[in-house]
C-alpha cells in the first residue's frame, strides 16, 4: 500500500462527501472535475515507478491517463457547466433529502462500503486495502445521488460519481484493462453525459426531466412551451 | 526540570503573541496598517490595571466564570506536549481530562454569560453550547486517530508515536484528522466561518456576546484563557500535521513555532477571504467534520492499526 494511492483514494471519498453535502451545482461540477483529476492520477500512483521499467506499459498508461484526464476532468465538466448555464438552474432547490441527512447517509454508505470491502470480500494481495472500499463507497454514493437528485443535472452528476466508483474498482481489481475496453468505457460515459447535457439544456428536457422549476402544477409530460 | 520550565515559558509567552499574529495576518491581507503584533499584551495589561464593573443583577457566578475558565484552560494546557518533550502532566487518559477541562472552561463562561440576565448573552451561550456539542465528536474522533496507534490515550505517548512514524508524509489518515481538527479548531475558537470575532451585531455574535458584560481583570482573564486555548489547540494541530523530532529540542521548538505561525496564517487567511456560514449550515459543517474524522478511524481500522 503506497501513500500516494491512499491519499488519492481518500481524496476521492472526501469529494464524494462534498458533492453530497453541497447545494450549488457549480461546486458539485467542480468537485466532479477534481475527482476526475484524482482518478487520472490513480494509475500513476498504483503503478509507481514500475511503469518506466516495462517499455510496453508506458504507452498504455500514458494513453489511459490522458484520456481520463481529458474526459473526466475537462470535457464532461465543461459540458455540464454549459448545460447548467443554459438551463438556468444554479442550485438544488428543496432537495428530497435535506443536506444534513444527505451527509449522514453518505457517511453511512461509506461505512457500509468499508464493511463490505473488508468483511465480505477477501483481501487481495498487492492491492491497497483502501481500494475496494473506496471504489464501493464512490459507487454507492453515486447511486444515492442519482436517486435523490431532484434536477436532471444533479442526477447526471450522481451518475458520473457512480461511474468513477466503477472505474476505481476496475483499476484496483484488474490493474490493467485492455486499452480498448478502457477507452470504450470512457467514451460511453462521455456520450451518455453529452446526451443528458443536451437533454437538460433543451426546453423539452426541462419539462420532462426537471420538475421543480416554475412549472410546479403543469403536467409532467407536457412540453413547457405548449402551455 | 528544564522541560517543565520550557513548557511554562511557552505557555506564558506564546498565547497572546499568537493571537496578535492572527491579527497581523488579517491586517496584512486587508492591506491595513493594523494593530501591532503585541497588541493583545497591551490590551490585557490595560484591563488588568482597571477596576471591574458589576451589574446589580449578577451573582458570584459571574465573577467565578472567568477565573474557572482560565484555570481550567491553563490546567488543560499542561497536558499537551509543546516542543517534542513530555508534558508536565502526562498520564494514560489525559486526552479525556483535557477535553473535559476545555468543556468545563466553556461551561463556566456560559454560566457567567447567562448570569447577566441579558437576552443577547443567553442567545450567545445557547449557540456556543449547541456548536460545542456538535463539534465534540469531531474532537474525540481526531484524538482517536492520533492516539490509537500509540495504544495509550495520552497526548505524550501519541505524539511520540506520530513523530516516530513520520507524520503526514507517510500516513494519509492524518490528513483526514487534520481536516476535521481544523474544523473543530475554528468552531472551538469561535472564528469564521462559525462566528465572526469582528462582528458588531450582538444577534450574530457567539463568543464576543458572552463576554460583553465582563470588564477589567475578568475580561483580561477571558482573553488570556481564549489565547491559551488557541495556543494549545494549534500545538495539537501542528503535532498532527508535522512530525516533531523528539530528540532535538531546538528543532522541535522551531517546528512548533513555525507550525503555530502557519495555523495563525490559516485562521487569519480564512477570516480574510470568507464570510460567516449561515447558522443552519454550521451544523452541516460540523457533521461533515465528524464524518471525515470517522472515515479516518475506519481507514485506521482497515489498515489493521487499531
Amino acid at each position: 500500500m503506497t501513500p500516494g494511492t491512499d491519499l488519492l483514494l481518500l481524496a476521492v471519498i472526501g469529494i464524494d462527501l462534498f458533492i453530497a453535502s453541497s447545494s450549488r451545482l457549480r461546486a458539485r461540477i467542480q468537485a466532479c472535475a477534481l475527482q476526475g483529476l484524482a482518478l487520472a492520477a490513480l494509475p500513476l500512483a498504483v503503478e509507481g515507478t514500475g511503469v518506466l521499467s516495462a517499455s510496453g506499459r508506458v504507452v498504455h498508461v500514458v494513453l489511459a491517463v490522458t484520456a481520463t484526464l481529458l474526459l473526466k476532468a475537462w470535457a464532461i465538466p465543461l459540458a455540464l457547466t454549459r448545460a447548467m448555464h443554459r438551463s438556468g438552474v444554479r442550485r438544488e432547490v428543496e432537495p428530497f433529502v435535506s443536506l444534513h441527512l444527505s451527509l449522514l447517509l453518505t457517511a453511512g454508505l461509506v461505512g457500509l462500503a468499508f464493511w463490505i470491502g473488508t468483511a465480505v470480500l477477501p483481501r487481495l494481495p498487492g492491492v491497497s486495502p483502501l481500494g475496494i472500499p473506496a471504489g464501493l463507497a464512490t459507487l454507492l454514493v453515486g447511486l444515492y445521488l442519482t436517486m435523490s437528485g431532484r434536477t436532471a443535472l444533479t442526477q447526471v452528476i450522481g451518475y458520473l460519481v457512480l461511474e468513477n466508483g466503477v472505474f476505481i474498482i476496475g483499476q484496483m481489481l484488474l490493474g490493467e484493462f485492455p486499452l480498448v475496453v478502457e477507452l470504450g468505457v470512457l467514451l460511453d460515459v462521455l456520450v451518455a453525459v453529452m446526451l443528458m447535457a443536451v437533454l437538460v439544456a433543451s426546453g423539452q428536457g426541462i419539462a420532462t426531466v426537471r420538475e421543480d422549476h416554475g412549472s410546479g402544477d403543469a403536467p409532467l409530460d407536457a412540453p413547457r412551451g405548449a402551455a | 526540570m528544564r522541560d517543565v520550565f520550557l513548557h511554562l515559558a511557552l505557555l506564558v509567552l506564546g498565547p497572546l503573541t499568537l493571537l496578535g499574529l492572527v491579527g497581523r495576518v488579517k491586517a496584512v491581507a486587508a492591506r491595513r496598517v493594523g494593530a501591532p503584533l503585541l497588541q493583545p499584551w497591551h490590551d490585557v495589561w490595560k484591563l488588568l490595571r482597571k477596576g471591574a464593573v458589576y451589574s446589580t443583577t449578577t451573582t458570584p457566578l459571574f465573577v467565578a466564570g472567568p477565573i474557572v475558565a482560565l484555570a481550567c484552560t491553563a490546567l488543560a494546557a499542561l497536558m499537551v506536549p509543546l516542543a517534542g518533550v513530555q508534558a508536565p502532566l502526562a498520564f494514560p487518559g489525559d486526552i479525556f481530562v483535557f477535553a473535559g477541562l476545555l468543556a468545563l472552561a466553556r461551561f463556566a463562561t456560559m454560566l457567567s454569560a447567562l448570569d447577566t440576565g441579558s437576552a443577547f448573552e443567553g442567545m450567545g451561550a445557547s449557540r456556543e453550547a449547541a456548536f460545542a456539542a456538535m463539534a465534540e465528536p469531531a474532537l474525540f474522533l481526531v484524538l482517536m486517530i492520533a492516539t490509537l496507534p500509540g495504544g495509550t490515550p495520552s497526548f505524550s505517548t501519541a505524539f511520540n508515536e506520530l513523530s516516530g512514524t513520520g507524520g503526514l508524509v507517510r500516513d494519509p489518515v492524518l490528513l483526514l484528522a487534520a481536516l476535521a481538527f481544523g474544523a473543530f479548531l475554528l468552531t472551538d475558537l469561535s472564528r469564521i466561518p462559525i462566528d465572526d470575532p469582528n462582528t458588531h451585531l450582538e444577534l450574530t455574535m457567539i463568543h464576543e456576546v458572552m463576554i460583553l458584560d465582563h470588564s477589567g481583570p475578568d475580561l483580561a482573564f477571558l482573553h488570556i484563557g481564549y489565547a491559551m486555548r488557541l495556543f494549545v489547540l494549534s500545538a495539537i494541530g501542528v503535532h498532527l500535521l508535522v512530525p516533531v523530532p523528539p530528540d532535538a529540542p531546538l528543532a522541535a521548538l522551531a517546528v512548533l513555532l513555525a507550525g503555530q505561525a502557519g495555523i495563525a496564517g490559516f485562521i487569519g487567511g480564512i477570516e480574510s477571504v470568507t464570510a460567516r456560514l449561515r447558522l443552519t449550515r454550521v451544523a452541516q459543517f460540523l457533521i461533515g467534520a465528524s464524518v471525515v474524522a470517522a472515515i479516518g478511524v475506519l481507514v485506521l481500522h482497515l489498515g489493521g492499526r487499531a
